[in-house]
């Protein structure tokens, strides 16, 4: 059985920079994501006891789930009291605005615009999915969604997406 | 994936991928760090409990048998103090008091 030291190193040599830019994408600003990823690995070295699951893809999922709750911890805080997770888009669209480097191409920003704009649970599994390639059996094992609604979850995602883009004339 | 290729989905920030790794090896190097603190023992709790049980047992012990306030005052009355009270006027009781 591995140390928790050992389960930590692995996770942040291996799943490291994904988990950074999955925390990133849902949260926006760099600051926030730092925190959540901090926050992550501390998860990670004080729960590894209790992982059970074997390495490789348990592992990864394993990470993956406590980055998203993570991640989503932080939203929580953002959102106003009464206020939905969702809600939330157009102030991260403004962090996107504020955070996104000089010159960058405007199709890019207005993709992530649009992303910004989906359901909370869409926009996580549509950047699982569609950046982390990860399968929808491993999404299931983060989310604890069934993979049917995952794939139903998906497929609007990129519908409401591409609608997006259209009436902003991409 | 397929959808969107025509598109860039590149994402637009303007962290480098060396800047993100010595972020990721800063942040699982103050985890490793800090987590220990964080991790709460069983014998912590063993302790905590035994601890909270005597406070308990010794405030108990000490302030069993004392009467109450309000026992004092009562016995510290006489006979006459104790029927002037018993016939209080009820209806010199302010109406807010209903």
């Amino acid at each position: 059985m591995k140390s928790a030291n050992d389960i930590l190193q692995q996770a942040s040599s291996v799943y490291g920079k994904r988990l950074y830019w999955h925390i990133r994408r849902l949260v926006v600003s760099h600051d926030d994501a730092e925190d959540a990823l901090q926050e992550t690995f501390i998860k990670i070295f004080t729960k590894a006891q209790s992982f059970k699951g074997e390495e490789g893809a348990a592992l990864e999922a394993w990470c993956y789930k406590i980055a998203t709750n993570e991640a989503l911890q932080v939203l929580r805080k953002r959102v106003h009291a009464f206020q939905s997770l969702d809600s939330i888009g157009p102030e991260l669209a403004d962090f996107l605005a504020a955070e996104a480097a000089p010159g960058a191409d405007k199709s890019a920003l207005l993709f992530q615009k649009a992303i910004l704009g989906l359901s909370t649970q869409q926009r996580v599994v549509f950047n699982l999915r569609y950046y982390d390639e990860l399968s929808y059996t491993q999404i299931a094992a983060i989310t604890g969604k069934s993979e049917g609604s995952l794939r139903t979850n998906y497929h609007y995602a990129v519908e409401n997406i591409k609608e997006y883009l259209k009436e902003h004339a991409l | 994936m397929k959808e969107f290729e025509n598109i860039v989905t590149d994402l637009p920030y303007k962290e480098s991928p060396e800047y993100v790794e010595s972020l990721v090896k800063s942040c699982a190097s103050v985890a490793s760090a800090q987590a220990p603190a964080k991790v709460v023992r069983p014998w912590f709790y063993a302790f905590a409990g035994v601890a909270a049980a005597a406070v308990i047992g010794l405030g108990v012990f000490l302030f069993k048998g004392r009467t109450s306030p309000m026992d004092s005052f009562l016995a510290s009355l006489t006979d006459d103090e104790v029927t002037l009270i018993a016939d209080w006027p009820i209806t010199d009781i302010p109406e807010y008091y209903y």
